[in-house]
């Protein structure tokens, strides 16, 4: 197939992909047992008033005339209305999303050098000294539960040294400085917090490859070290790791939601978390929603890299 | 070649720590030296002592106690819920790369709908789903964690399998006329063992985490349950005054995850040492 | 209209609009809140639901009479109340000289535009109930400062039952479409920021608040951090001011530490509960039931799930250092005679109950292991059963025979009403006993004080002796303010905030 067909191919499977979530999600978000009226009411509201409620909110009409209600609607960018706020949920959904992309994205330029260089550091030596102790320093970060970690940094590098502040703060005009330096902190984390998955990934990626043929042909070949990892090993290994990555974006936006908790930050995450305890469905399946659609487009990126980087996959069947 | 000349030792540390491990799971409740819902074992939120090595919490019961009574529950669900998922996940996910064409197409789609949601919101939604009844309960976290893992090695599974599936030697072993399942057992499966045993290192560490954040979080085990993770969520308020009641049962969960990644790792090399000599 | 903008420019101006537009606000004072309300927030006085919804009402609304630390009526915009000869018709006399946050004057109609709204049942408010002894159509604008309010039967305490968390005066006219996100009312300060996806509420203060020279601060920077951590870091990094309440653990780390003042409020408030259903077995035998309570070590509950911040309660919601309490000790421990009356009752090995709890309020699960723990010397077998925290109060709350629970605060009267008499609405029990009932109602109508008292005392003799209800703890809610501020006070209840002193000098 030519490249440009498997492109094509590639996307058409993304837009199933995305159908068959929007399906799933809408489905399973329907079925969240507990009623929304009386978290968003309060336990001491009386019926008439849930009753009524219920009844604004349209909860009892049938299933299939509400999917294709909200499918319809969210394809024109409207995803509806809030049980709990009664504003537009993009109007609540965006801003938080945005956060969450700053900080993903700040922290995306974190991991990478946190990730790439200590693995090429170790691979090429491996068991000796700076092997060992990265190794090491890598598992604790690895086997200690988020929250830790992330309170951690906080109590490091906001009250013992206090360079940054320990609660995002983002107020309307505060400038792309301010903004930067607010998100720093839980960025840092987040960003330590993946790097510690690609270094284990990309240090094994690596070895598996220093141990292959046409490895062992350069070397006969007389080839430095330097250029063995850089020109050979490196480039392969980076696949599986990109795939690794584009995995662990999905990570950054549902399961930052820790990150945001411990930092008090207005994301994404913890958007969809109370929506889930108030039961807030337009909330829940929209934001879902967004978070796999990005999920999808940077997979489909990924992909298109890995096509690019490795011919031989573009000549299969 | 740079091999790695200490794999046999960390096969060796690895088993070490498992057992160690294993036997304070067993023998715990049995040696610790208080009952793990023994209120007032001390006074209340002390720091860590001889006789309470990681003090004591809000109730006075012991820590340490409670994080031996605990071992079991954390390497039962950790474990049980990696296998399961890796075991389904690398299974689908080999067999998939392997095969290509339609049947690939279609299981890569739903994986694909299903890895699309962030894992800890998927986590969230099955156990909001589970309704009341079954939240709290260790089935329905060994299911969660399956259910976040299996999608993940599959689609890991697939990628070693096409890198192995695009090599030359499995051309040859195609033109030879062996079928997918033969070539899945027998070319791809070894060749994607050091990955597959990766991801099952990394994966059974992060498990025991996975379920302490859901604790954390408020949707996974409850109290009074001593499981290490969510001992860590309920003393997190105490970690300036008594880090020892965080980091006792952290330790705890580090050395396991350790110990884990020791075996696995060791059994990776051993593995791959062994196909090492094959003739293309 | 084009409602449903191309999402990429929607993203677009949102984001360039909260970040680089307009100029930084000004170095206001930090408030850090406990509990977050998240999108279900509302400015709507009637339907005041979580702790966030009062934070932020407090500070932009008043009411007619407020409650003091004992739960006794002050003056708000109501300066002064009598009522009539036959006790049914309460004159109420409004201050002079308020006004709203627009400029317009507060006037009789605006209260009585409150009250007629809270009652209807069209608005679909929570707080209907809790004003089903005023009459509509008695409720009167007299003149311009003077209100009336009419009832059927005499109700002796109708300036604290006006007092709840419902009923702070809104505009006349006001709807529910534009209250939910904006408030306009006469208090202390004005909302301004009020951007709930960024999180940022300011509100800042009012200049003719009608009480002269306050309130203090220029204004108040509104955040809630559920996590404790995070609270504790805040206030010792000087990040925060004021924290609104801290548990038992944030207080024993900030005991020692000079940057923080611990600041208790100045009685009790909310209390705890475990409940029994007494119209089903085992709890519908009295003897049981006074079992489960006779093995309650009521100290060891302050000491242990709230760390001593709190007051032994006796299973009724008036805490013993209430004038009005009917004893000031203790009940004290007596695991024998659980037993014994367990015996008597037909259970002489014991038995076995299910405790259903969840991490839904403060201390519930560890109340719940607390209870296990001292009920299992008299054999009384507790299976404490966690449930989720998201569907406790649909599917577990009222509906198991035995339970978790807490309430706020309250005046007298109402606390003894609320969740006992036999048609409560919230009868967590189940529990009828005509005797209550009858000395509540007639508490109600009781003009000579003295006698009144008797009759609280008596209730409260009833419902400890024969209730349902575990009551084993008082909350005594104690916030943090930040070395170098001052001027503020926790109020007992958890509906009521007062933010008009609090300084800080840099």
């Amino acid at each position: 197939m030519s490249f440009v067909r498997l492109i094509i191919a590639r996307l058409v499977a993304s837009v199933l992909t995305l159908l068959l979530v929007s399906v799933v999600v809408f489905t399973g978000v329907q079925g969240l047992p507990g009623d929304a009226t009386a978290r968003i009411l309060g336990r001491e509201a009386p019926q008439e008033a849930r009753d009524r409620l219920r009844a604004e909110l349209n909860l009892d009409d049938p299933l299939v005339q509400r999917y294709v209600r909200w499918a319809g609607a969210a394809l024109k960018g409207d995803f509806g209305t809030s049980f709990a706020s009664r504003q537009p949920v993009t109007d609540y959904l965006a801003p938080r999303l945005v956060n969450t992309l700053a900080l993903s994205g700040l922290a995306l330029l974190f991991y990478i050098p946190l990730s790439i260089l200590p693995a090429i550091a170790q691979a090429p030596r491996p068991d000796r000294a700076l092997d060992r102790s990265i190794t090491v320093l890598t598992v604790a970060i690895l086997s200690a539960p988020e929250f830790l970690s992330a309170t951690l940094m906080l109590f490091a590098f906001a009250v013992i040294w206090p360079i940054f502040p320990p609660m995002v703060q983002l107020t309307a005009g505060m400038g792309w400085p301010a903004y930067l330096h607010a998100l720093t902190l839980p960025a840092l984390t987040l960003g330590l917090l993946l790097a510690t998955y690609g270094v284990r990934l990309l240090r094994e990626s690596l070895l598996e490859i220093y141990r292959s043929d046409f490895v062992r042909m350069a070397e006969f070949k007389g080839l430095s070290d330097r250029r063995i990892l850089w020109r050979h090993v490196l480039p392969n290994a980076l696949i599986p790791w990109m795939n690794a990555t584009a995995l662990n974006i999905a990570f950054m936006i549902g399961g930052v939601v820790v990150v945001e908790k411990v930092f008090a930050f207005p994301g994404f995450g913890s958007a969809l978390v109370s929506a889930l305890q108030l039961r807030d469905l337009p909330v829940i399946s929209a934001g879902v929603m967004i978070a796999a659609a990005i999920f999808i487009l940077v997979n489909l990126l990924a992909d298109i890299g890995a096509l690019i980087a490795n011919p031989r996959l573009r000549s299969r069947q | 070649m740079s091999f790695r000349a200490g794999t046999p030792a960390a096969l060796k540390w690895g088993l070490a720590i498992l057992l160690l491990h294993g036997l304070m799971a067993v023998l715990g409740p049995f040696l610790a030296p208080y009952a793990q819902d023994q209120m007032m074992a001390g006074l209340p939120i002390q720091g860590a002592s001889l006789g309470h090595p990681f003090g004591t919490d809000q109730m006075g019961r012991d820590i340490f106690s409670r994080a031996l009574a605990g071992g079991w529950i954390v390497i039962g669900l950790s474990v049980a819920g990696t296998v399961l998922g890796v075991l389904l996940g690398s299974a689908m996910g080999l067999f998939s790369g392997t095969v290509g064409g339609w049947p690939d197409e279609v299981l890569m789609r739903l994986t694909e709908a299903f890895l699309a949601i962030p894992f800890l919101i998927f986590a969230l939604l099955i156990v909001s789903l589970a309704g009341p009844g079954l939240q709290g309960s260790p089935w329905l976290l060994i299911g969660v964690v399956a259910a976040v893992y299996l999608p993940r090695v599959a689609r890991m599974s697939r990628a070693a399998a096409l890198d192995v599936v695009a090599r030359d030697y499995v051309l040859a072993a195609r033109l030879r006329g062996e079928g997918a399942w033969t070539i899945s057992r027998r070319e791809v499966l070894p060749n994607a063992m050091g990955v597959l045993l990766v991801e099952f290192a990394v994966r059974a560490g992060y498990a025991p985490i996975l379920v302490g954040t859901l604790g954390f979080l408020g949707f996974g085990l409850k109290p009074p349950t001593p499981e290490w993770g969510l001992m860590m969520a309920e003393y997190r308020n105490l970690l300036t005054t008594q880090p020892m009641a965080v980091f006792g049962p952290g330790l705890m969960l580090a050395t396991l995850v350790v110990g884990l990644n020791l075996f696995t790792e060791g059994l990776s090399a051993m593995a791959s040492r062994g196909s090492a000599g094959r003739t293309p | 209209m084009k409602k449903h903008l191309h999402y990429s420019a929607l993203l677009a101006g949102i984001s360039l609009s909260t970040i680089l537009a307009l100029p930084a606000a000004a170095a206001c004072l930090k408030v850090i809140g406990t509990e977050g309300g998240g999108t279900s927030l509302t400015m709507d006085p009637a339907f005041n639901n979580l702790n966030d919804d009062s934070y932020q009402q407090n500070l932009v609304f008043n009411k007619l009479v407020n409650l003091d630390a004992n739960f006794q009526p002050v003056p708000e915009l109501a300066k002064s109340w009598s009522a009539s000869e036959d006790g049914k018709t309460w004159t109420f006399v409004l201050e002079e000289g308020v006004t709203f946050h627009d400029g317009k004057p507060l006037t009789a109609a605006d209260v009585v535009y409150t009250f007629k709204r809270l009652i209807d049942p069209a608005t679909g408010s929570p707080g209907t109930p809790l004003l089903s002894f005023l009459d509509p159509a008695g409720i009167v604008a007299v003149d311009d400062h003077t209100v009336t309010m009419t009832t059927k039967d005499v109700v002796a305490e109708l300036p604290l039952l006006i007092a709840n968390k419902y009923t702070m005066i809104v505009q006349d006219g006001a709807t529910s479409e534009t209250l939910k996100a904006k408030g306009v009312g006469t208090g202390p300060f004005v909302q301004d920021v009020y951007d709930l996806a960024q999180d940022t509420r300011i509100f800042r203060k009012n200049p003719t608040y009608w009480r002269a020279g306050l309130p203090v601060a220029e204004c108040i920077d509104l955040k809630v951090i559920t996590e404790e951590v995070s609270r504790v870091a805040a206030i010792q990094s000087g990040s925060a001011d004021l924290i609104l309440s801290a548990g038992p653990a944030a207080l024993t780390t900030l005991k020692d530490d000079p940057t923080a003042q611990p600041v208790p409020a100045a009685g009790a408030g909310g209390y705890m509960t475990l409940s029994m259903q007494t119209d089903a077995p085992p709890f519908d035998d009295l003897r049981v039931r006074q079992a489960m309570k006779l093995v309650v070590d009521r100290q060891l509950v302050v000491d242990t799930v709230l760390l001593g911040n709190g007051i032994a309660g006796n299973d009724n919601p008036i805490a013993p250092n209430n004038p009005l309490a009917y004893r000031s000790d203790t009940l004290p421990r007596d695991v024998e005679r659980a037993k014994a009356l367990l015996a008597e009752a037909g259970y002489p090995d014991g038995i076995t109950v299910d405790l259903n709890t969840a991490d839904a309020g403060p201390g519930y699960v560890m109340l719940a292991q607390v209870y296990q723990q001292m009920a299992a010397p008299a054999g009384i077998t507790v299976n404490v059963v966690n449930n989720p925290a998201d569907s406790y109060w649909d599917l577990i709350w009222m509906k198991s025979p035995f339970f978790s629970s807490s309430w706020n605060g309250r005046s007298v009267p109402e606390a003894l009403a609320y969740t006992f008499i036999s048609s409560a609405e919230y009868n967590e029990g189940r529990w009828s006993n005509a005797e209550y009932d009858a000395l509540v109602t007639a508490m109600r109508i009781e003009t000579d004080t003295e006698k009144r008292v008797e009759m609280v005392k008596r209730a409260q003799q009833i419902l400890s002796e024969e209730g349902g209800i575990i009551i084993p703890v008082f909350f005594v809610d104690t916030a943090v303010l930040r070395t170098g501020c001052s001027g503020y006070v926790p109020h007992p209840s958890a509906a009521i905030y007062n933010f008009e002193t609090l300084t800080c000098t840099q």
